[in-house]
């Protein structure tokens, strides 16, 4: 796997806020990489760093494994924050300025227009534009010159759920064309939705990284009911593969070892005489996961 | 802006010949005016006349500062550099653009005194000679230096303050300063001061005006842009730009 992003023990401070502490992590090609974190984790500063907006206080990271430099900017196309673009010019304008520092020619303007359905309005100051036409147009800023990298933060902020939906679809798309995307979101649904690998930020420290569905498929919890709760409860305790069991009404919600089925339980319930009449696994989400992740660690 | 800029300051230069024709009538006395105009107008002192008027302290050369004032706090304020800096300019190109474009201004301006020049004195001297349309052709060189020096001073100013209005105040505020410090300070050390060493590459003129006028006394009027003069010019050019450099490097934007 070829490394895109290479981050290395990074730092920032805000006098003495630590807004990034110590980060590692790298992001290999191809990947849909989510930067999870509430509000205030230091996933928009993390972002300044690699894009030379901010200077960390130590640390280093490279872009595709060479020290960074405009040049390694110009491979990458990025949205930070809001939309930003000169007000008083029109849209073609502002696509122009970026594709003159990209070096890249004006015929590729009208391509990322189409994509973001903003041609119609192509003409128009940018002052002019609604919030999500100054955010699809920031998307199709990004997409001029067929960059090799993305980089989205909090892309459906302030848009309409039809305008979210878009949004999504056309990360989507885009990763499916085998781009690198970096997407840092406060939103777990939208990194559920569109990424493959995950870090969860909080306090400007990595509390986990992996796979997104790793995440998913961690120590799922079981519901299970039967005639004699009571009598149920006595039997799972029994069953040496149970890590918890939570009552919930007339429903037991028991947590299992790694490894252990749905099937292993109902076995060894079956074995003791008993018949269960509700049993369903509860996929934990992740954002139950991020929850459960942030609270551990506080 | 520009724009503004330019019909100010054409009005201004076309203005005056206008202007004392329009005094001379009322006075009632014309020919002395008459004589006044063609003197001011006259190859080669024209040069040194009208950079002075297009480039004194306080006046409309302060309209391209507050040009180069709102290109570079807007930069900040819609935060545009850091677009800029992420597409792929580094701090370095950036701040080369804006010298680029404080140099494209100062051109034009130059071009307009120029042109101005030209034209009055052609319609108004009484020599037209080679030797002396060309005579003090330097003072729009030293025009041209002042000027470049000026809007390098607003551009450190506007990167260092962010905020347009503030870096206004800032400016105005400064304007009053230097001449209070100018009058506490050492005359050893007031030369330096920037906007008076920018000021004083091109001095009060020396019209023949005044000359007749001053009869008998010898006062020591400037007859040609001094090196040294350019020398501290430049010097706080090259200043200027430095420190603007600095304070973009270790920013955050």
């Amino acid at each position: 796997m070829e490394t895109v992003l290479s981050i290395k023990n990074l730092n920032k401070k805000y006098g003495k806020i630590h807004a990034v502490k110590n980060l590692s992590f790298n992001v290999e090609k191809g990947n849909v990489f989510g930067i999870l974190g509430p509000n205030g984790s230091g996933k928009t500063t993390t972002l300044s760093i690699i894009l030379d907006v901010i200077n960390a206080k130590s640390g280093s990271y490279s872009w595709f494994g060479q020290y960074p430099s405009k040049e390694s900017r110009k491979k990458i196309g990025a949205i930070l924050e809001h939309p930003i673009f000169y007000p008083y010019l029109t849209a073609v304008k502002n696509l122009e300025i970026i594709a003159d520092i990209k070096g890249i020619k004006y015929n590729d303007i009208e391509r990322v227009l189409h994509t973001v359905e903003l041609h119609d309005r192509r003409n128009s100051k940018f002052k002019t534009f609604s919030y999500g036409m100054k955010q699809r147009l920031a998307i199709a800023a990004a997409l001029i010159g067929k960059p090799e990298v993305l980089i989205f933060d909090e892309p459906t902020n302030g848009l309409d759920p039809k305008g979210i939906a878009e949004i999504r679809e056309l990360i989507i798309n885009i990763a499916a064309k085998g781009i690198t995307i970096i997407l840092a979101s406060h939103l777990l649904d939208e990194v559920q939705k569109t990424c493959s690998h995950v870090t969860v930020l909080k306090k400007g420290e990595k509390l986990f990284a992996g796979k997104v569905n790793d995440v998913l498929n961690i120590s799922d919890t079981i519901e299970i009911s039967s005639n004699n709760i009571d009598m149920l409860k006595l039997a799972v305790k029994e069953y040496d593969k149970v890590t918890d069991i939570k009552k919930e009404l007339d429903l037991l919600v028991v947590n299992l070892k790694e490894g252990t089925t749905t099937f292993d339980l109902n076995n060894f319930l079956v074995n003791k005489g008993i018949i269960l009449s509700h049993l369903t696994v509860r996929k934990k989400s992740l954002e139950q996961q991020f929850l459960g992740l942030l609270t551990e660690n506080e | 802006m520009i724009i503004f800029y330019t019909t100010l300051l054409a009005f201004m230069i076309f203005g005056i010949p206008g202007l004392i024709d329009y005094i001379a009538e009322k006075s009632g006395q014309p020919s002395k005016f008459r004589i006044f105009k063609a003197i001011v107008f006259n190859f080669p002192d024209i040069w040194q006349n009208i950079t002075f008027v297009a480039s004194t302290r306080y006046f409309i050369k302060v309209i391209l500062g507050i040009i180069v004032i709102i290109i570079i706090t807007n930069e900040f304020s819609f935060l545009t550099i850091r677009s800029n800096i992420i597409n792929g300019l580094n701090r370095r190109d950036f701040l080369f653009a804006k010298i680029e474009l404080i140099v494209l201004l100062t051109i034009f301006s130059t071009l307009i005194i120029f042109l101005s020049g030209l034209y009055l004195g052609f319609a108004h001297s009484t020599s037209k000679t080679i030797s002396d349309v060309f005579g003090k052709m330097i003072f729009i060189l030293g025009y041209f230096i002042e000027v470049f020096t000026f809007l390098l001073f607003c551009l450190l100013l506007g990167i260092l303050i962010k905020k347009t209005g503030i870096t206004f105040i800032v400016l105005f505020v400064y304007f009053i300063i230097e001449p209070i410090l100018d009058y506490k300070l050492n005359d050893s050390i007031t030369p330096y001061l920037p906007l008076k060493a920018m000021n004083h590459i091109i001095q009060t003129p020396n019209t023949s005006l005044i000359k007749i006028k001053s009869d008998g006394f010898n006062f020591d009027f400037q007859e040609a842009v001094s090196i040294a003069d350019v020398g501290i010019c430049l010097g706080y050019a090259a200043l200027f730009i430095f420190l603007s450099y600095v304070i973009l490097k270790k920013r955050d934007l």
